[in-house]
């Protein structure tokens, strides 16, 4: 079995960095800010997370909630370091999206987007990045056969290409791809660099499915304690060779690949500098987090005293040392996984990255 | 102790860890440097005749503790370098603009 032994340097950071976390939750500046602004979606992933349906005429939330709790924000944080990041369901089938992105860019914000590409045009593109779009995060989980086939729709493969490619075209676009690693696509990946390298793209982030939303039972989606291993050497070996700038999202500790497949040490911001406003108006971090976190409503609530006030178990994640992470040596650099990994009266986590790694170690 | 004085204690104490962990991997930017004259080779295609944008600071396998701003690609590591707050990258969330931050701090 494998153990994890740090050498000094990796040890020293270890532990300043577990000082660090401890104070930037003190301190919870907020300076990331998801908004669900629908729960529609265009496709229907195998693996979406937020379970969202196709729904053509379900309700969303007035645009004008939304600005209202940007204007609260911009009244304690400079606007010009909180990063809006407008999310789904698909956030393209809100059809006021770039009068709204004009507002937020209006009031200071940085503002991004997540989506899948399906309904994005040349027109609809040039429309956003006049609103003030800077940054976006397009989902590209395979070649044809795979992408389509998690995605749920026929054509999504060329449509999240077409996609890329306009924002690798576009000058000063901030953007990157991330892909599921799924059982599937996982043989491919080398395949899925070149690709996207010969389609322009430089940033690629990789990441698993999460045992949670639809993907909660579905045996194809995940990959095995080998592959996940595999999976991490890959993005090792890509970061070596320097051709396209690869990372693992932000999941769980890591051990000995820590800090050299993603920038930084693990650190689960959600609550601590991450916070959001979902669909039907709740306040809380990431919107892959179980709703049982939920925080507040805006329609209750000021956002800015439920920021203040509340996200006691993000800050402090010491309720979460139960179960499996009661008695784990990691605990200082993990606290108990990512948030989203946790659900309320479950004593341990979802998955444990560093145990698959590392076995019981 | 009054509010105020406490969070800028607690401020002056992250920025201090922040470079404790920015000094624990200096030789990784320094080794960034070097590499990414051996890259130029790799961006051009010449099946589609795309050339990749050259913005990209190379990553090595040491270790990276902390996310500083990218260090220019023919340069030397700057002496007293300006480092910013950078923004979380989330899993479901997109990488921020952060060379525009950059010049404003």
């Amino acid at each position: 079995m494998k153990r994890f032994s740090p050498g000094f340097r990796k040890k020293l950071a270890l532990h300043f960095h577990s000082r660090y976390v401890k104070l930037k939750a003190k301190e919870h500046e907020l300076n990331y800010m998801f908004w669900e602004c629908t729960s529609r979606c265009n496709i229907a992933c195998l693996h979406c997370g937020s379970d969202c349906k196709i729904i053509e005429d379900a309700p969303d939330m007035p645009a004008e909630d939304f600005l209202n709790v940007a204007k609260q924000i911009s009244t304690r944080y400079n606007p010009k370091r909180v990063m809006i990041v407008v999310s789904g369901g698909e956030p393209l089938v809100r059809k006021d999206l770039p009068e709204v992105g004009l507002k937020l860019k209006e009031m200071g914000f940085p503002w991004g987007m997540v989506s899948n590409g399906y309904a994005m045009t040349p027109e609809l593109f040039r429309k956003l990045r006049d609103s003030g779009l800077r940054s976006a995060t397009i989902s590209l989980d395979g070649l044809k056969e795979n992408h389509d086939w998690l995605r749920g729709r026929s054509g999504s493969f060329e449509r999240a290409v077409e996609a890329i490619k306009l924002l690798a075209r576009e000058e000063g676009m901030v953007y990157d791809v991330v892909t599921c690693v799924n059982s599937k696509n996982f043989n491919e990946l080398e395949e899925i660099k070149n690709f996207l390298l010969e389609i322009g793209v430089n940033r690629w982030r990789l990441f698993m499915i999460d045992p949670i939303g639809r993907a909660a039972h579905n045996p194809l989606l995940h990959i095995s304690d080998k592959q996940f291993e595999g999976m991490l050497d890959f993005i090792v070996k890509n970061r070596v060779e320097g051709k396209i700038r690869t990372s693992f999202g932000c999941d769980g500790f890591l051990g000995d690949y820590e800090a050299i497949v993603r920038e930084g040490l693990f650190f689960c911001r959600a609550g601590t500098q991450v916070g959001s406003v979902l669909a039907n108006g709740d306040i809380g971090a990431c919107p892959n987090i179980h709703r049982g976190f939920v925080q507040g409503n805006i329609y209750k609530d000021d956002f800015l005293d439920v920021w203040e006030d509340r996200f006691k178990e993000y800050r402090n994640r010491k309720v979460f040392k139960t179960g499996m992470c009661r008695s784990c040596k990691q605990w200082k650099n993990c606290r108990g996984e990512g948030m989203h990994l946790r659900e309320p009266g479950n004593s341990d986590p979802l998955m444990c990255h560093f145990q698959r790694l590392y076995g019981g170690s | 102790m009054p509010v105020a004085k406490k969070n800028l204690i607690i401020k002056f104490r992250i920025k201090i860890l922040k470079r404790i962990l920015l000094l624990l991997s200096i030789p990784v930017i320094a080794y960034s440097c070097k590499t990414t004259h051996n890259k130029q080779d790799a961006l051009y295609f010449p099946r589609t005749g795309l050339v990749q944008k050259d913005t990209i600071q190379s990553d090595t396998v040491d270790p990276v503790f902390y996310n500083p701003v990218p260090v220019c690609d023919y340069g030397v590591l700057p002496v007293t370098p300006v480092y910013y707050e950078p923004y979380p990258i989330s899993e479901y969330g997109v990488v921020p603009p952060d060379l525009e931050l950059e010049k404003e701090d």
